[in-house]
């Protein structure tokens, strides 16, 4: 009888030989099939302009914080 | 404020876009290889380079340039695969594996059936995302353990654990199946 630990490693490995002959490794010469450089570009102008709308809209929010209680003025300019 | 004494490093660390522009000319190739590795679908890969090198320039202030520019690259990129796998495992097993470009369509080992084949590679699909992908870098792919290690942010024995708990998942999934390894 095979000892457990010798038994599970030519299991171990009787599985990673048939992984490897069913998943071949990907050619080391595989790359992106086009410039992706403008789809980061395009990526990070869309997150900028987010952004920009969630300033606008946290803006908007305190403009209208100080109109209805403007004591909050001082405690706003206290936290700058 | 970055200024033109600087190495393209220390530019990018500053949130400079030119240096950033310049790091991913120079390491778009072998991260998108290393997501395609992961990822196995070159639509795919190309997809996640564009969120990897997202969250990369997102993280500029937490790049530390004496650890080198590679290896960050490669971890962030395995996060970003990683979470695609993780989002995707609740799909069918069968569409996962057949989006696999370099299993099913390959002509593959003729002392395995294409049956076998799909079988086993729809077993792969099932495996757990972060087992699965320890086993794809280490066995499929032969990556060093090192690597994998750093890219997946453990260690090399955590690395060697996980590999042996997904071809033991692997094994007993295919064994359920008829299929002894």
């Amino acid at each position: 009888m095979k000892p457990r630990n010798r038994e599970t490693e030519n299991d171990q490995e009787g599985c990673a030989d048939l992984l490897r002959k069913v998943l071949p490794p990907v050619p080391q010469d595989a790359e992106a099939g086009r410039d992706l450089w403008p789809a980061v570009l395009a990526r990070m102008q869309s997150a900028h302009a987010d952004s920009h709308w969630f300033d606008r809209v946290l803006l908007a929010a305190l403009i209208v914080l100080m109109v209805i209680f403007p004591t909050s003025i001082s405690l706003f300019l206290y936290y700058l | 404020m970055p200024d033109s004494s600087m190495n393209v490093l220390d530019r990018f660390r500053h949130g400079d876009p030119d240096a950033f522009e310049t790091l991913f000319r120079e390491h778009q190739a072998p991260v998108c290889r290393w997501i395609l590795r992961i990822v196995r679908n070159r639509a795919t890969a190309e997809e996640l380079v564009v969120e990897a090198f997202w969250r990369i320039y997102r993280g500029h202030a937490r790049f530390e340039p004496s650890r080198g520019f590679a290896p960050w690259a490669r971890r962030i990129a395995t996060n970003t695969a990683l979470d695609w796998l993780r989002v995707h495992r609740n799909e069918d097993a069968q569409s996962v594996a057949l989006e696999d470009e370099y299993s099913l369509a390959q002509p593959g080992d003729p002392g395995v059936s294409l049956e076998m084949r799909a079988k086993i590679a729809q077993a792969f699909a099932r495996l757990p995302p972060r087992l699965r992908i320890a086993a794809v870098l280490a066995v499929v792919e032969e990556q060093p353990h090192k690597e994998v290690a750093e890219s997946l942010g453990i260690s090399v024995a955590a690395v060697k654990l996980r590999v042996f708990r997904a071809l033991r998942k692997l094994r007993k999934d295919l064994e359920r199946q008829g299929i002894t390894p």
